[in-house]
This record gives structure tokens, sequence and C-alpha cells, in this order.
């Protein structure tokens, strides 16, 4: 891929994760307990994983964390989302060639670590373990919604794919 | 379509092992649900601030915490209000015998105890 290319395709993955990092957070909290959201913008990620590569993935992340927080939050939410980021992109990128033909569950293993890591996070903020008791909960979420996204990302990899092969 | 009309036996295998983790968590979730106590602990910065034994109360009052204000009456507790945006604290609506609220942004955790864990308990 071209240089230029690739950083537009970059910006344009970023600019889509941040959306829908941003409408996300303006939904209404789904349950009462703090922590459990669809985690759309991890989509992007997991697409940008397999479409540009791991280093380019990590910087669209990170635009993403920085930005997310600037326009969606505060310093603690930003603690929280860029903990649990790092954690999920390092499991992401741990599991995805492996994995490459069962999308989903890169997904599913990616919010899983993500999940655990704002549990951290959050024990290390609180100075307590009680945190953790929230894990069966938010490991019940990660399994759906982590499901639900990587679906997403491998039915539109498999279109482009579709999409490659028919224009040559 | 061929992605989906067929699982694999990768597929197969992955979807049984996350069943089993969400059959585990509903199972712990339950175990969680029946211990603990009628003491609530409140807790800012990791540090214990009240222990308050809501079985024993008589009266409600407020205890405003920075940003926060519990409200502790007889047989509960809740967050009544935040100053947080999002509010998680005060939906997670009125504790009684078990389970714990958690305010992420001010680092408050108000959590249900073994009322025979308290010292207080033990001394009264």
């Amino acid at each position: 891929m071209k240089k230029t290319k690739r950083i537009a395709l970059d910006a344009m993955l970023a600019a889509v994760a941040l959306l829908l990092f941003i409408v996300e957070a303006l939904l209404p909290p789904l349950t009462s307990i703090p922590g459990i959201k669809i985690g759309l913008a991890n989509a992007v990620t997991l697409a940008a994983v397999y479409l540009c590569g791991r280093r380019d993935a990590a910087a669209i992340l990170f635009v993403r964390v920085c930005l997310g927080a600037v326009f969606a939050g505060n310093p603690t939410t930003f603690l929280y989302s860029a903990s649990g980021a790092v954690l999920c992109l390092a499991v992401t990128c741990a599991v995805c060639r492996p994995l490459k033909k069962t999308v989903w569950v890169v997904s599913v293993l990616g919010a899983v670590a993500h999940n655990i890591g704002q549990l951290l996070t959050a024990s290390v903020l609180l100075q307590s373990a009680a945190v953790f008791w929230y894990l069966p909960y938010l490991l019940i979420a990660a399994v759906i919604s982590g499901t639900f996204t990587g679906l997403c990302v491998q039915f539109l990899l498999h279109r482009l794919q579709y999409r490659k092969g028919e224009s040559q | 379509m061929k992605h989906i009309k067929k699982l694999s036996a990768s597929n197969k295998r992955w979807i049984a092992v996350f069943a089993a983790v969400i059959v585990c968590c509903i199972l712990s979730i339950i175990l969680i649900k029946n211990i603990g106590g009628r003491t609530a602990v409140i807790y800012k910065d990791g540090r214990e601030i009240a222990r308050i034994d809501l079985s024993r109360l008589t009266e409600s009052y407020t205890i405003p915490l920075d940003g926060n204000v519990i409200l502790v009456e007889p047989g509960g507790i809740r967050m009544q209000s935040a100053d947080c945006p999002d509010q998680i604290c005060v939906h997670q609506g009125v504790l009684h015998d078990t389970g714990r609220i958690v305010c992420l942004p001010n680092r408050v955790l108000i959590e249900m105890q073994h009322t025979k864990d308290a010292p207080d308990a033990k001394a009264g």
C-alpha cells in the first residue's frame, strides 16, 4: 500500500473510531454496573489490525483514546479507557494471526482483556480489590458485546475481500 | 455467504468455551449475592470512612462526602446525589443486604458486609 494511501486510511479509521466512541458515550448507561458498554470503537481497532497491520492499529487506537478523552470524557475516564485499550490491543495483536479465521473470538478475547484492564485501574484508583466482584458481570458483558462487534468486523472483512477479488 | 452457512469446528469449540465462561459467571454471581450482611461500609480513596449497622438504625440521615451525598435509612443505604456526569452510582439504587455501590469518578465505595465480621458489632 502506498504511504499516502496508508496515512489516509489510518486517519479515516481513527475518525470513525472517534465518532463511534463519542456517540456511544452519549448513550445512557446500559446497566447499573459501571463499565458495561457495547465497545463499538473497538470494532475499528480490530478491523485496523487486519486491514493496516498492528502498528497502524496501535496508532489509530492512541489517537482515538486521546481525542476521545478530550471530546467525551475527563482525566479519570481517560485512565480507564487507556488502560483497557492497551491491554485489549496487546491481546488482540497476540492472537490476531492464529485466530485469523475466527475474528469474533479475537474480539471477545480483546473485550475481556479491556474489562480486566479497567478493573485493574479501578482497583488501583479505589485502592480496593472489591471491584473484582464485578468481574463476572463484566465477563458476561464482554462475551456478548465482543461477539457482536467481532461478527460485525468478520462480515466487514469478508465483504472487503470479496470486493477486492471482484475488482481484480 | 459460505462463512455463515455452517460453523467450523474451531467456531464450535470457542462457542463452548465462552458458554462455559458465562455459566461460571452466572454461578459466581448467584454465590456472591448470597454472602454478605447488614453492615454498610463506606470507603473513600481506599480508606474506611464509616461502618454503619443498618439493622440498628431508627431514623435516616445523610452523609455528605465531597461531591457525593449518601443517604442512610433503616435497613438501606443509597447514593442520594453525585456531582459526576454519569450518575451511575445514583441509579444503582438502594442496598439492603448485599451488594456494593461504586462511584468511580469520586473513588467512593459502599459495600455491604457480614454484621458478625464488623468489629463494632462484637463490641455491642
